[in-house]
């Protein structure tokens, strides 16, 4: 349960709480002037004050607990309600971001520096509230209980192309060297979530392009122990400051340092269909959401990550998940 | 030589004008289809070898198609992309498809993974 569900739910027994305190406070109002004008009625209305008492504990209970499943209930609803709004925004994005890049590209004839620069502002933003619409629906789908891993065996050199596939026109575009280096110890089939593997390695992929001006970015994976891979994505970009360092995973936040103007680790910035560089810095720069979610996709396999960095020379993740076969290690 | 052809099969016009469009840039001869019905048919006597699929298709939907393309032995060299904005119908079909885009895409990234498929295929070993 995520701390937003867990602030309404604590909302709604604070309402139940005060409810209940409010009914007891009146009833003994009741019973001190009763008392004042009546008093030999003090008897019968001191029992019916601890039946009263009795009941508003057994509906405290009950309405705390009704209340507790309405809140879950709301949360879930909150889910679905994102889940289909994220849905229905994808389609009107995917038009104008590519009717913005045809635009771009010269398919309805030549343009201007200063048109060509609005065209860059309108896909700039396009890929921005894309990168929040996939964020936010990966974090709510995060947020659901009922997540569950889809343990397979799985080949690992059919992520490492899908990733390849995706990832190197961005890195290409940008002037970057993409490299994959798998040690041979490494066997060809691993067992784990093979869609949350991919997913891990993306989003640290695709935020080491981001963060990398110039140079590389280099993905190895290598055998940790007789149960773990480690998963390796080091660049040669801008780094991360220390004393962002212990909170650059946590959800929603955004971080900002100097230099390029362009320090947004994990934020979710500007980044055009075909990865060119950024062209407009944004107020906002997303929710922040892409390492969040691999460290809970990370933490939901039992798994670590680690990260050092070295702001201006670049950063390297370390991703350390259980997915051995025992079998293939006691070969 | 011929250029190779591509099916492009979605609803929504402007989006397949963008498709038709990136994939004529990708070297593709691109024809365009809105509904999964009339796809099928073509497909009983066309062998392209890309398929642009969206999945919520008027009439049939796309997961049909796939399934029909990949049961099909005349189209085992038919490379398909899925391109939808339904997340977890999409990641369903991962290992049918070739490969899977999640709405929005823009016009560059579906030109260059449609050109980045036809390296693969013409080089296997070093995809």
């Amino acid at each position: 349960m995520n701390w937003q569900s867990v602030l309404v739910i604590l909302f709604l027994f604070l309402i139940a709480e005060a409810a209940t305190v409010l009914a007891v406070k009146r009833i003994c109002q009741r019973e001190t002037s009763e008392k004042k004008q009546k008093p030999e009625q003090a008897k019968p209305f001191a029992i019916q004050r601890r039946k009263y008492l009795n009941r508003a504990v057994f509906l405290r209970d009950t309405k705390s607990e009704r209340l507790a499943e309405e809140a879950i209930s709301l949360a879930q609803a909150k889910t679905e309600f994102l889940a289909k709004v994220s849905h229905e925004l994808r389609t009107p994005l995917t038009s104008i971001l590519g009717v913005s890049e045809m635009l771009d590209y010269g398919v309805y004839g030549p343009l201007s520096r200063e048109q060509k620069d609005a065209i860059k502002i309108i896909t700039d933003c396009t890929q921005h509230m894309a990168r929040l619409v996939t964020d936010l629906l990966e974090q709510s789908q995060l947020e659901r209980g009922n997540f569950k891993l889809e343990l397979v065996d799985f080949v690992l050199e059919d992520v490492i192309v899908r990733l390849r596939r995706y990832t190197a026109p961005i890195a290409r575009a940008k002037g970057l060297a993409l490299q994959f280096e798998v040690s041979p110890e490494v066997p060809p089939i691993l067992h784990g979530d093979a869609q949350r593997v991919y997913q891990i390695l993306h989003n640290l992929v695709e935020n080491a392009i981001k963060y990398t001006p110039s140079g590389q970015v280099k993905v190895r994976i290598f055998v940790k122990d007789s149960t773990h891979c480690a998963i390796q994505v080091s660049d040669t970009g801008i780094g991360i400051p220390k004393e962002m360092q212990s909170v650059i995973f946590d959800p929603f936040l955004q971080l900002n340092h100097g230099g390029n103007g362009n320090g947004k680790r994990n934020g979710k910035e500007k980044s055009n269909g075909n990865g060119s560089k950024a062209g407009h810095d944004h107020p906002s720069n997303g929710f922040g959401l892409g390492l969040s979610i691999v460290k809970q996709l990370v933490s939901l396999m039992n798994g670590e990550i680690q990260l050092t960095s070295d702001e201006g020379k670049g950063s390297v993740f370390t991703v350390i998940l259980p997915i051995l076969i025992a079998s293939e290690q006691a070969a | 030589m011929s250029s190779p052809t591509a099916l492009i099969i979605e609803d929504d016009e402007t989006i397949g004008e963008i498709f038709s469009i990136a994939l004529k840039e990708a070297q593709y001869d691109p024809i365009y289809l809105r509904n999964g019905k009339e796809a099928l048919e073509r497909l009983s006597f066309l062998q392209p070898n890309l398929v642009v699929l969206d999945l919520h298709l008027p009439k049939l939907p796309g997961a049909t198609i796939l399934r029909a393309i990949r049961s099909d032995t005349r189209l085992n060299r038919t490379q398909v992309i899925v391109i939808s904005a339904d997340v977890s119908l999409a990641e369903n079909l991962r290992d049918e498809a070739d490969a899977v885009l999640i709405k929005p895409v823009g016009f560059y990234q579906v030109r260059d993974l449609a050109k980045q498929m036809k390296i693969d295929l013409a080089n296997p070993e070093e995809s």
